[in-house]
């Protein structure tokens, strides 16, 4: 059986809560309508049923397994429908299973979620503020799996009352620290730095360009840790100052 | 060749600013403040803030004692270090940024031969004020390019005015800006025990690099210091936190690997040592880069002995985390780590009594040993097995690594088949035929980030 929902949180609960009502089998599951003549289940989302189940398994699966089916379910590029629901089964059949690495729904979501928690941990050392002209700190991001709300409670704990805007260009979302709220994003313009930005930056891509060890220089290693995706908004990779130096 | 020729007028500058850096050495005792220091110095003061910041970042990088690891500072108004350590960037060494590592000064009345910045050194001089170093580190920590602050410097007038240089950024920080980030604090080997008590009380960590790992070398290349002199600092620091709280500042130390002729063994041992004796919690090794031309220290042509600090990093790992003494890994018969295998693969070779080990009843201790089993692997399988016996296909499948582990292991009393259980025969197998091909540095390293060894 085919099934669609709408891609959100919200949307695959309720389809969990309609596998369990319906009795529902699915085989494949689609964020969006496939062009297809087959016949095709779609679920609609109801907040009613997402909360239903959500309370299901907080009630039954151990917080940590709970907080592994939250990330997976920010993973928002992946496919992880029939694993994840492979893994709400295989947890409301016995919750203990959950604790099974030899299942193999158990290793992929484990799996997801770490590489989920990666992403979240280094994009803690990644992100770039700059200060605009009101002094409010701003920073673009780019990810491959929704984070913002996790990054931006980092932030507002580091940055303490110092106001700041985390904006996800891709997903048009943006964490605001005053409100602790994530908005949509209509429409951004090209923001205006302050005067000492530019004097910032500039120590910031001396200090970077001199600290590394001629002697050492490893640029796969750099690329390792620093994968190209992630230097969009670096400004230590700009132009001159890419990953070797010169004197 | 002319006289102006580049090369030649090299050579004279060269001769000429260690004449005139020698003259000011034997006369820093009356010298008033930093600036005056520099007067007559063929080489200018660094004017601006960029130029400051290359030399003096350029002339910390050699220390490799920092990263950043959980402390709290209560009370702060800004910051917050993170338990597991945040990497903000990698230079084109590949090697984490957390910290903001900058000497507050990199001139120099000592003579260490190792280091660059000794005071004959013909290179570009600068200092940072307190003032200057506190706005720079809040600036970047705001914008989030750093954990905080390394605070080190060269030896400026005495030991104690230095001391005072960075205790007064240090206070700046924690006081006016209410920063409650990393700040990691050099201290400085022969000030005096109240400066120590005041930068402990502040900083997250301090360190004292005792840099060559026996007296003998000390005594040769580094003139001024001593064993003694600088692990002062160190035991100082540490009665000074304990009579506090019961948890004591971490800190930590350096070794320069491969300057002087000790051998692992040597450099294992002092690591141990100090570890068993909890005064340190992280000791770092540095492969020497000959910067200097000193009869007594390798050619500056001989490229920095990577390979053999990466397997001490190795070792270390295991002194720290896996139980292992340091005779176990190296001795008196056998004072060298082997380059081509890891010091855990090293030392199972050479007790192959021990092993295989049954996968689904050895205990976690036994596992840990295992040759390519680090802690993750152990306890997936510890996890795993509470389910139902292992065998070789679900190991692969759990995602345990059995390139090395196959030799030293049986699953449901099973051993593979291919080779027998004998030195000779394991290493074969494990380095292959035609060892022509070295890995590279970047394996290695990967290795080594991922801890597992
Ligand atoms: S005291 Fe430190 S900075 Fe000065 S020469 Fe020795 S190692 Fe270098």
């Amino acid at each position: 059986m085919i099934v669609v929902y709408d891609g959100t949180a919200e949307g695959f609960l309720s389809l969990v809560f309609e596998v369990y009502a319906h009795k529902l089998s699915p085989t494949h599951i689609f964020k969006s309508r496939p062009q297809s003549l087959l016949q095709i289940h779609e679920v609609r989302s109801d907040e009613t049923h997402a909360r239903r189940v959500l309370e299901g398994m907080k009630r039954t699966f151990s917080p940590l397994h709970v907080r592994e089916i939250q990330q997976v379910l920010l993973c928002d590029t992946l496919a992880f429908e029939l694993p994840l629901l492979a893994y709400v089964n295989l947890g409301f059949k016995d919750p203990k299973n959950l604790y099974d690495p030899t299942q193999e729904s158990v290793r992929t979501v484990q799996n997801w979620a770490r590489v989920y928690g990666r992403m979240v941990h280094r994009m803690k050392g990644f992100v770039r503020f700059e200060e605009l002209e009101e002094g409010v700190f701003y920073a673009k991001i780019q990810t491959d799996y929704n984070i913002l709300a996790l990054l931006g409670h980092h932030f507002v704990e580091r940055l303490g009352a110092q106001g700041f805007i985390l904006h996800d260009v891709e997903r048009g979302l943006a964490f605001v620290s005053q409100e602790r709220e994530i908005y949509a994003v209509a429409h951004a313009d090209v923001p205006q730095v302050s005067e000492k930005e530019l004097t910032c930056k500039g120590l910031w891509q001396t200090f970077f360009s001199h600290v590394a060890i001629q002697n050492r220089t490893n640029p796969k290693l750099q690329q390792a840790f620093v994968p190209l995706k992630y230097r969009t908004y670096m400004s230590e990779f700009e132009g001159r100052y890419s990953s070797t130096c010169k004197h | 060749m002319g006289a102006d020729s580049p090369t030649m007028r090299g050579v004279c500058e060269g001769v000429l600013y260690r004449f005139l850096a020698l003259k000011l050495q034997r006369f820093h005792f009356e010298i008033k403040s930093l600036d005056t220091f520099f007067l007559g110095y063929t080489a200018p003061m660094a004017k601006t803030l960029f130029e400051k910041m290359a030399i003096l970042s350029d002339s910390a990088k050699y220390d490799v004692s920092c990263s950043s690891s959980g402390s709290d500072q209560k009370g702060a108004s800004l910051g917050k270090s993170h338990a597991s350590g945040i990497c903000h960037s990698f230079s084109a060494d590949g090697r984490c940024i957390s910290l903001l590592k900058v000497l507050m000064t990199n001139a120099c009345i000592y003579e260490c031969a190792y280091c660059i910045n000794r005071a004959s050194n013909a290179i570009p001089r600068a200092a940072f004020t307190p003032r200057e170093l506190a706005d720079i580190t809040i600036d970047f920590y705001k914008r989030n390019y750093i954990e905080g602050l390394f605070l080190s410097s060269g030896i400026v007038k005495s030991e104690n005015h230095t001391m005072g240089l960075l205790l007064q950024t240090l206070e700046i920080l924690r006081f006016e800006y209410g920063f409650g980030g990393y700040i990691h604090v050099k201290l400085i080997p022969g000030c005096d025990t109240e400066l120590i008590e005041k930068v402990v009380a502040l900083a997250s960590r301090v360190s004292s690099n005792i840099e060559l790992p026996s007296s003998h070398s000390l005594a040769l290349l580094a003139p001024n210091k001593t064993k003694e002199k600088v692990m002062q600092p160190l035991r100082a620091a540490r009665d000074i936190s304990l009579h506090k709280t019961s948890a004591p500042i971490p800190m930590s130390t350096q070794l320069i690997v491969g300057a002087t002729p000790e051998s692992d063994f040597d450099i294992l041992r002092l690591s141990s040592a100090l570890y068993e004796k909890a005064l340190l919690k992280r000791v770092y090794y540095s492969a020497y880069i000959p910067i200097n031309d000193n009869a007594l220290l390798p050619s500056t042509l001989t490229a920095p002995p990577l390979l053999r600090e990466h397997r001490l990093y190795q070792a270390d790992w295991l002194l720290r985390f896996y139980g292992f003494r340091a005779e176990e890994l190296v001795d008196e018969a056998t004072r060298k780590l082997d380059v081509d295998l890891d010091p855990k693969t090293f030392w199972a070779l050479r007790h192959l009594e021990h092993f295989p080990v049954e996968i689904n009843t050895a205990p976690k201790e036994v596992l840990v040993r295992i040759p390519g089993i680090g802690v993750r692997g152990a306890l997936k399988i510890l996890q795993a097995r509470k389910f139902r016996a292992l065998d070789h296909a679900m190991l692969s499948r759990l995602g345990v690594s059995l390139k090395r582990a196959n030799y030293f292991i049986t699953c449901k009393g099973v051993y593979q088949k291919e080779v027998p259980l004998r030195e000779d025969h394991i290493r074969r197998a494990l380095l292959g035929p035609k060892k022509l091909l070295q890995p590279s540095l970047f394996d290695w390293y990967q290795g080594m980030v991922g801890g597992e060894v």
